[in-house]
């Protein structure tokens, strides 16, 4: 990837953007313009919505989860340790940001669909010719819908994709459910590893709301400028989940 | 007029949104089938499972099209494909899987050392996992997002504006000249990508390793645990999830409808649908390899 200056007039074009929306989304909120109708109607559509996809992803992550795990753990001979690997990467890890990329793939990019089409359809001008700031009618709710349903969700991931692991330890490995359990609750984790993968789940889901928003919003060129909009909020936002999976990881010094 | 063409790939293509005579589009090779000829149980299913078993049909569909397709590609549109699916890649895979080996070596460490004061483990470990699973997931999981996404967006496109109906009319069948192409470029390329990311996430790895718990890259870097069957299995992931990505996401492109909601919303399907196929897709490879080899 060549570093022209256009590469990077374009980065800092995104980042400023992302900026402007996510300030005038909060500043809206706390003004207490946000719409509680439309605030609704996003939760149910982008979050109870969402459950099957989250759902599905999870129990199969827990999986993989166990199957990369049997070999290291068969080789020590640390069957009862399965609890353990699983939770710890399940929780810290591996459902945060599965849970991130699935929701920035469905939500965030129908998110940006939704509002990239409003945008080149000129229908977001139309609002603001009836004096309805697009801010508390458009940005906030789905926003705040999606910021709240990436932290739930994560939450769900994680319980599903234990399920998974348990279920998979048990068909491949021969783990009892109990063994399962104590190697989970055995001391070795606690509630902070729990804390460190909600944190994760929090930063991520105002990452996905910020850049699908921020992408719809700054769509244009008709139906193939959505399309490119819906393309590059998802590459961009795959990149932040990473890039703030370290940065927290990193920040937290094992303290959480 | 398609008798230059013995051989006529069976697609199912949705009806055309443009006012052209159905009869004429059925002789250019391709036989149109109004999507009202569903089962009728479809409704009482729950909707997740009939999108994945549409979405798994029409995807084995258009890989029979592009198998059929295979013998007459243009080299120069796959190369054109190669360029902007492998190498145009290459520095969001490297990227992310850059990041990806940091954290988890980090992790990993952080744990180990709750258990055993001993990080000597860590890095045979890591190289292991990373050649049997995580290079091939990961880098799957990030193309189904940036190659799903730009195939389901740019054939959506071509579709609600009716370019479709024209490559059609031009006796050119849409699969033969944009499916088959990219899924060929795909399979060549997301192997190499693998590999190409895997490399960056070991060296990325093997520096955070160094520089958070001091472990000498001469240990870290020991390849003893990996074995020819973690190869394999790593490259059929990787060579599945190659072939898996453009076939979703070309059908959720060719089945795209209404204005650009539709392209909109194809490319969500697309992204969607192709990350679940790589989630599930190495569940199971990953688990038959366990079970098989194991």
């Amino acid at each position: 990837m060549a570093l022209s200056r256009d590469s990077v007039s374009s980065v800092l074009v995104s980042i400023g953007g992302q900026g402007v929306i996510l300030l005038s989304a909060v500043s809206a909120t706390l003004r207490g313009e946000l719409d509680i109708g439309e605030f609704k109607k996003s939760l149910v559509r982008l979050g109870l919505h969402s459950i099957p996809v989250v759902f599905f992803t999870a129990l199969f992550v827990g999986g993989i989860m166990v199957v990369q795990a049997a070999p290291l753990l068969t080789r020590f001979g640390a069957e009862s340790l399965l609890g353990w690997g699983a939770g710890f990467g399940i929780l810290r890890e591996v459902g945060p940001v599965l849970t991130g990329l699935m929701i920035s793939g469905r939500v965030g990019s129908n998110n940006t669909a939704e509002l990239g089409t409003l945008q080149v359809t000129d229908q977001i001008d139309g609002l603001r010719a009836l004096a309805i700031d697009p801010a508390g009618y458009l940005l906030a709710p789905r926003m705040l819908a999606i910021t709240l349903t990436t932290f739930f969700g994560t939450l769900l991931a994680m319980a599903i994709a234990l399920v998974g692991a348990t279920l998979t330890g048990m068909v491949i490995m021969n783990v009892h459910p109990m063994s399962f359990w104590n190697g989970l609750t055995g001391g070795l984790l606690g509630l902070g590893d729990v804390l460190h993968g909600l944190t994760k789940a929090l930063v991520f889901g105002i990452a996905i709301a910020t850049s699908s928003t921020s992408f719809g919003m700054h769509a244009s060129g008709g139906p193939p400028g959505v399309g490119r909009a819906v393309n590059r909020s998802v590459v961009v936002t795959a990149v932040l989940i990473f890039l703030l999976d370290a940065l927290v990881s990193f920040a937290s010094k094992g303290a959480l | 007029m398609s008798d230059e063409k013995p051989i006529l790939p069976r697609i199912d293509m949705p009806p055309s949104s443009a006012s052209l005579d159905r009869e004429r589009i059925a002789q250019m090779s391709v036989a149109p089938e109004p999507p009202t000829s569903r089962p009728s149980l479809a409704p009482r299913l729950p909707g997740v499972a009939v999108h994945a078993a549409e979405s798994t049909r029409g995807s084995v569909d258009v890989l029979t099209g592009t198998a059929q397709a295979v013998a007459r590609l243009e080299f120069a549109e796959v190369l054109r494909q190669l360029f902007s699916i492998g190498v145009q890649s290459l520095g969001f895979i490297s990227l992310v899987l850059g990041f990806v080996g940091a954290i988890l070596v980090y992790q990993a460490g952080l744990q180990s050392l709750r258990i055993v004061p001993d990080t000597s483990n860590v890095g045979a470990t890591y190289l292991e996992l990373l050649v049997k699973d995580l290079a091939a997931s990961i880098t799957g999981l990030m193309l189904a997002t940036r190659v799903g996404a730009g195939i389901a967006a740019e054939i959506g496109s071509m579709k609600v504006t009716d370019q479709l109906d024209a490559l059609r009319l031009c006796n050119t069948d849409p699969v033969d000249y944009l499916v088959a192409p990219r899924v060929v470029a795909s399979v060549i390329s997301t192997p190499l990508l693998t590999l190409f990311g895997g490399a960056v996430a070991v060296l990325t790895g093997a520096t955070t390793g160094y520089w958070a718990f001091g472990i000498n890259p001469k240990i870290f870097l020991d390849p003893r645990h990996i074995d020819l069957v973690d190869i394999v299995v790593g490259f059929t992931k990787s060579a599945c999830f190659g072939l898996a990505i453009p076939l979703v996401s070309a059908h959720a492109g060719l089945y795209t409808q209404g204005g650009s909601e539709g392209v909109g919303n194809a490319t969500t399907k697309a992204v969607v649908g192709s990350s679940l196929a790589v989630i599930i897709m190495g569940f199971f490879i990953g688990a038959v390899g366990q079970v098989v080899f194991g």
